[in-house]
């Protein structure tokens, strides 16, 4: 590759605060309890720190089939970063902002292709995919399946697909 | 807390006879520590015996935890302190050395642990005496760092270290350091002022925002990485640029309220006015060498004495103006650099460092001197001034360093 025909894409950038208006001692503030939904719609979306992101690291993000979805709050609930927004409809809808891509809401989720940890390389920002799908629900399935498909043709980096993925990798590697 | 006894002890002004030590356990008494941790190594350990006195007969009552490790000790402090606990520890030569890890991070967390250090050579070989070497380690850390020279200083000085160290402009660590032996086992008057001067004095240590607490949900201590660690370090240069204004604040109203101390909270001047050749030191050698000087003087050689009492934060420009007039000056140093510029010692390499931008500089030489405790005599002091006064007579340095009271 020559000089100038390498990756022409413009990497994420962040707004950093100068010492003059961080806070002294090494301080983070805990988050503040409360929260609602977005616009006030119902739902629930808890308050998030302001200044300490975890997406910039982030090399997967996970995209949900809102058909298919029982509502069984696991991703909800396993989150380690707590991304998960309540919808006002009771769907769970993964916060750009906060996931970390850790791939755990793939793994805990009982419905198969719920949930899938797609590339980052593949988005250009962090909007809601529920808002996406609520604004036009075939168009979100065909750009969904799509992804899905073009991510099943690549090895995983990590994590496991569904819940009992761990023990079918360890069967396979034993029956060689 | 204030015991009954403790009211009583101290509600009249007293002169006692007691050590560096002990003048130190009892400002930890008058400043009503919360939680001071102990682990032996000499001679600071005489700090500890004189605390776990006062706390039997019931004259202090304190947490005082005797810890498994200098480690350990100075994490227990370093701890107490982010919940807003007045805290107080402290040791020796290599027993320093060994809690360096909390240490360093003690002022990376902006946390104002308050230190003695009973001045040790640090092994090997193993020495009791005192050098510097131990206490300057932290020089660049951010820790305040103060020489004593007398047990009333060390008294007034832990006062001082508290009200500084825990006002939030500042809200840094600090380090008095007291020579081995000659500060911590010697005896002296000491003046033990009331309780009621010294509340007045130092207010209840209070963290504020930054106090780790339920009511107050903070992480402490993040991992940070290159996007934030120069900031971080930035705000505590700040904070220990601003310490200079408050040390002098609070040096004032110490001298209101108690009624001692010098005309600087940073240097003491002795016979400095019309003095053509200066010494600089710090600690317990300016006795010797302001009898020495004394002498000389009767003699009729204009000689003076520096001594600086603030190693960190620095007085850059009192001490500029100090030396400002003089022909040469002899810094003497009771620790060791080796290959540092000239060979010289710390002191006198920051004292060189002091004086460059002015355009009439005095000549600087380096002593090294007292080391391992060895005791600097007033013949020393007349060695010294001799090689200053040879370098005044003939314009130049013929040796930049030299080693005193060592045999060849």
């Amino acid at each position: 590759v020559e000089p100038g025909e390498g990756n022409q894409e413009t990497p994420f950038s962040f707004e950093l605060p100068g010492w003059k208006s961080m806070e002294e001692g090494l301080v983070i503030r805990g988050i503040e309890q409360g929260g609602g939904f977005r616009g006030g719609q119902g739902g629930y979306q808890p308050v998030r720190s302001a200044v300490f992101k975890k997406f910039s690291t982030r090399s997967m993000r996970p995209v949900v089939n809102f058909e298919t979805c029982i509502k069984c709050t696991l991703c909800w609930l396993q989150c380690p970063d707590t991304c998960f927004d309540v919808t006002p409809d009771g769907l769970y809808d993964a916060n750009m902002e906060s996931c970390c891509g850790c791939g755990v809401c793939e793994a805990v989720c009982p419905v198969p292709d719920c949930i899938t940890m797609v590339n980052e390389a593949e988005f250009n920002d962090n909007n809601s995919e529920w808002e996406a799908w609520q604004k036009d629900k075939d168009g979100y399935q065909q750009w969904m399946t799509a992804l899905i498909e073009k991510q099943k043709q690549v090895d995983r980096t990590h994590g496991f697909h569904h819940v009992g993925g761990y023990a079918e990798e360890i069967a396979k590697v034993e029956g060689d | 807390m204030t015991t009954v006894e403790q009211a009583q002890l101290f509600q009249t002004e007293n002169e006692e006879l007691i050590s560096g030590s002990e003048a130190i356990a009892i400002a930890c008494a008058l400043a009503d520590v919360d939680v001071i941790t102990a682990y032996p190594i000499r001679p600071y350990d005489t700090v500890m015996q004189y605390v776990s006195k006062l706390k039997a007969d019931g004259s202090f009552d304190c947490d005082f935890i005797v810890a498994e490790s200098e480690h350990s000790q100075f994490e227990i402090v370093k701890h107490a302190s982010s919940v807003g606990a007045r805290t107080f520890c402290g040791s020796s030569g290599v027993g320093w050395f060994y809690a360096f890890e909390a240490i360093t991070v003690t002022a990376g967390l902006r946390l104002p642990v308050v230190a003695m250090v009973g001045n040790r050579a640090l092994d090997d070989p193993g020495a009791f005496g005192v050098e510097h070497n131990d206490a300057l380690a932290v020089r660049d850390l951010g820790w305040m760092l103060y020489w004593v020279a007398t047990a009333q200083e060390a008294l007034d000085t832990a006062l001082l270290a508290w009200r500084v160290a825990e006002d939030p402009r500042v809200f840094l660590p600090f380090a008095v350091s007291c020579d081995g032996s000659f500060l911590t086992h010697s005896q002296a008057i000491v003046r033990v002022p009331t309780l009621d001067k010294v509340r007045q004095f130092l207010p209840n240590y209070d963290r504020g925002r930054l106090q780790l607490h339920p009511d107050n949900p903070i992480t402490v201590a993040p991992q940070v990485n290159e996007d934030w660690l120069m900031e971080i370090r930035r705000q505590t240069d700040e904070a220990m640029r601003r310490s200079v204004g408050v040390i002098k604040e609070a040096y004032n109203e110490f001298k209101g309220i108690f009624n001692r101390g010098d005309p600087s909270p940073f240097i003491e001047e002795y016979m400095m006015d019309d003095a053509e050749i200066v010494l600089v030191g710090m600690g317990t050698l300016s006795l010797p060498v302001r009898v020495a000087i004394r002498r000389m003087r009767e003699q009729g050689k204009k000689v003076g004495f520096l001594r600086i009492k603030f190693f960190r934060p620095f007085a850059t420009e009192e001490v500029r103006e100090a030396l400002s007039n003089c022909k040469a000056v002899g810094v003497i140093d009771r620790d060791y650099s080796y290959g540092s510029p000239s060979f010289g010692g710390v002191l006198f390499n920051e004292l060189r460092s002091v004086m460059y931008p002015l355009e009439k500089r005095p000549l600087i030489l380096s002593f090294v001197a007292g080391l391992g405790g060895r005791e600097v005599m007033v013949r020393d002091v007349d060695q010294m001034v001799d090689i200053v006064e040879q370098a005044v007579n003939t314009g130049k340095i013929e040796q930049e360093n030299t080693w005193i009271g060592v045999r060849e």
